[in-house]
C-alpha cells in the first residue's frame, strides 16, 4: 500500500512548495475516491478534516486538532501560518486530510505547508517591497525636493549676504563721508577764522578792526560748537536740545576759566529732540547770550549765577529763558538798538529764523525770554 | 617749562599762519613749521624740540598721531604734545590718548582754547597727562 508521501511524489496530488495550501485543497478534494483505498490514519500525527482547511472554517480546524491531541494547539490561534507553524517538527510526513465522516482524503506535507506559508511571506515580502519601493519613492522625491529647497536657500542667503555686504558697505561709505565732511568744514571753519586773524593783524593800528575780529572768530566757534553737536547726536534729524546746549556751555566756560573765574551757570533744559533747523538757530542763540554774559556780566573775576531753562510750552512750543545776576544794564538799555551785534543777532534768529517772540527784561540784571514754536518742517534725513 | 622751541605741523598754510598769528598774541613764537610727519621726525631726531603742535591730518603717508608716536618713542624727556584736529572719532581720540597728550583740541581752535593749553604746558615741568583740552 503506498505511502500518502508516495501519492503525492507520483503526482497524484500535486501540493509543492511553489503553490498555495488554498489552491490545492480543490485538488485534494477531487481526488478523494482515489485517496480513500489508502486510508492511513494512523500514520499521521495530525490528521485536519478537509473541510476544516477550507475557507470559513478555521476554528474546526482547532477542534479537530485538539480532539487528535496531534498537537498542542493554543486557544486562539486562528491562521494557516500559525497551524503551520505548530505542524512544523511534530509531523515528519505531513498532515492528513479527512473528510467530515472522519475518512482519510489525502495528505498535504509538511514542505507543502511550509511552501504555501514561504508563497505568503514572498507575497506579503512582495507587498513589503511594493510599499518599501513606494516609500523610497516618496523618500527620494522628497529628498529632491529638500535637496533643491537647500540649494534654492543658499543662493538666496548668498544674494542676502551680497545685499548685505552692499548695505555695509555704503554704510561705512555714508558714514566715512560724514565724518570727511565735518572735518572739512570745521577746516574751513579754522580756516574763516585765520583769514580774520591774518586780516586784524594786518591792521594792527586798528583797535575796532582787532575787537571786531575777535568777536568774529567766538561767531564761527559757536557755529562750530553747533556743527559739533549735530555730529554727535549721530540722528541729524532728531538732535538732542539737552546734550547740545550742556555742550556748548561746557566749551564756553572752559574757555572762560583759561582766562579767569568764571559764574556758575545753572542748565534746566528739559531733554526733547528737534530737527536740525530749530537746534542750529538755538544753539546759536544761546551761545551768543551766554557768551555776551560771560563777557561783559561778571567783569574782573566776579562771581555770579547764569540760569538756563528750556521747557516745552503746551504741545506746539517750548520757552527758553535766560538770565544772570551780573552787574547788569543802564535802566535805559534797549537791548534791541544796541550798536553791538550780539543781541540783535539773537532778536533775528529767534523772530524771522525760529518764528518765535523774543522779550527781554531788566530787573535784577538782564534776562530774555524767547517762545518758538515746535517746528513742523519733516525730517530731511 | 621752557618752551621756545615749539614744532608747528600743519599742512594747510592759512590755518598755520592763524596759529603763528595766535602764538605771537600768547608771547610765543613758531620754531619750526613742517607739512608732514615725516618732516616732524626727521626734524625731531636731529633737534628736540620743546613742544609739538600737531594736526591729525596731514600731507604725506605718516599722519599726526603716528608722527607723534615716533616722536614720543625717542630717547631722552618726553616731548609734551599738543593734538589739533577736526577729526573727533571716538577711533582717532583712542589712538591719540594712548599717548597721553597734553590736550586733544578740535578744530576750530581760538586764543583762549590755546592759551589754557599752554599755559599748562608752561607750568608744568613735565608735560601732562589729560588726554583733552
Amino acid at each position: 500500500m503506498p505511502l500518502a508521501r508516495d501519492l503525492l511524489s507520483a503526482g497524484t496530488i500535486r501540493v509543492d512548495a511553489e503553490s498555495r495550501l488554498g489552491d490545492a485543497l480543490p485538488e485534494i478534494h477531487k481526488n478523494r475516491s482515489t485517496h480513500a483505498a489508502v486510508y492511513e490514519r494512523d500514520r499521521f500525527s495530525c490528521v485536519i478534516p478537509l473541510h476544516a482547511l477550507l475557507p470559513g472554517n478555521p476554528q474546526r480546524i482547532f477542534a479537530d486538532l485538539v480532539a487528535s491531541r496531534a498537537l498542542p494547539v493554543r486557544p486562539g490561534s486562528t491562521s494557516i501560518d500559525e497551524i503551520g507553524r505548530m505542524i512544523e517538527g511534530s509531523s515528519p510526513d505531513g498532515v492528513g486530510i479527512t473528510d467530515e465522516q472522519g475518512r482519510f482524503e489525502g495528505v498535504v506535507t509538511k514542505d507543502a505547508l511550509l511552501g504555501a506559508r514561504l508563497v505568503e511571506s514572498k507575497a506579503k515580502a512582495v507587498e513589503m517591497d511594493g510599499r518599501r519601493g513606494e516609500l523610497e519613492r516618496l523618500v527620494a522625491e522628497r529628498t529632491d525636493a529638500l535637496r533643491a529647497a537647500v540649494v534654492q536657500l543658499e543662493r538666496e542667503i548668498a544674494e542676502r549676504k551680497l545685499v548685505q555686504a552692499r548695505i555695509e558697505q555704503t554704510l561705512r561709505e555714508k558714514e566715512t563721508l560724514i565724518e570727511e565732511l565735518f572735518h572739512r568744514t570745521r577746516n574751513t571753519l579754522q580756516m574763516i577764522m585765520g583769514l580774520v586773524a591774518l586780516q586784524a593783524e594786518a591792521n594792527p593800528e586798528s583797535g575796532a578792526l582787532a575787537r571786531a575780529a575777535a568777536r568774529t572768530t567766538q561767531r564761527i566757534q559757536a557755529i562750530a560748537r553747533v556743527h559739533q553737536c549735530l555730529y554727535q547726536s549721530g540722528d541729524l534729524s532728531r538732535v538732542s536740545v539737552r546734550d547740545c546746549l550742556h555742550g556748548i556751555s561746557r566749551e564756553l566756560l572752559q574757555n572762560a576759566t583759561a582766562t579767569g573765574v568764571a559764574p556758575e551757570v545753572h542748565l534746566d533744559i528739559e531733554d526733547q529732540r528737534f530737527l536740525i533747523d530749530t537746534v542750529v538757530p538755538l544753539g546759536l542763540v544761546f551761545s551768543e547770550l551766554l557768551a555776551n554774559a560771560l563777557q561783559h556780566a561778571f567783569p574782573a573775576g566776579r562771581a555770579g549765577n547764569i540760569r538756563v531753562s528750556l521747557k516745552r510750552q503746551g504741545a506746539a512750543s517750548s520757552v527758553l529763558t535766560f538770565s544772570d545776576d551780573g552787574v547788569g544794564v543802564p535802566g535805559n538799555f534797549d537791548a534791541w538798538n544796541q550798536p553791538a551785534l550780539g543781541l540783535r543777532l539773537v532778536q533775528s534768529i529767534g523772530v524771522t529764523q525760529l518764528g518765535g517772540k523774543v522779550e527781554v527784561s531788566n530787573i535784577g540784571g538782564l534776562s530774555f525770554r524767547l517762545e518758538f514754536p515746535h517746528p513742523v518742517a519733516p525730517a530731511r534725513v | 617749562m621752557d618752551i621756545s622751541r615749539i614744532l608747528l605741523v600743519e599742512d594747510e598754510a592759512i590755518i598755520a599762519m592763524l596759529y603763528h598769528v595766535q602764538l605771537r598774541h600768547l608771547g610765543h613764537e613758531v620754531w619750526r613749521h613742517v607739512t608732514t610727519g615725516e618732516e616732524a621726525v626727521d626734524l625731531a631726531e636731529r633737534e628736540r624740540p620743546d613742544l609739538v603742535l600737531v594736526d591729525i591730518h596731514l600731507a604725506g603717508k605718516m599722519d599726526g598721531i603716528e608722527a607723534a608716536q615716533k616722536i614720543s618713542a625717542m630717547a631722552g624727556a618726553p616731548v609734551p604734545i599738543i593734538f589739533i584736529s577736526g577729526y573727533s572719532s571716538q577711533e582717532v581720540r583712542g589712538r591719540a590718548a594712548r599717548l597721553q597728550p597734553v590736550a586733544f583740541l578740535e578744530k576750530p581752535v581760538s586764543l583762549e582754547m590755546l592759551k589754557g593749553v599752554l599755559e599748562r604746558v608752561v607750568g608744568n615741568p613735565k608735560p601732562a597727562s589729560a588726554p583733552n583740552a
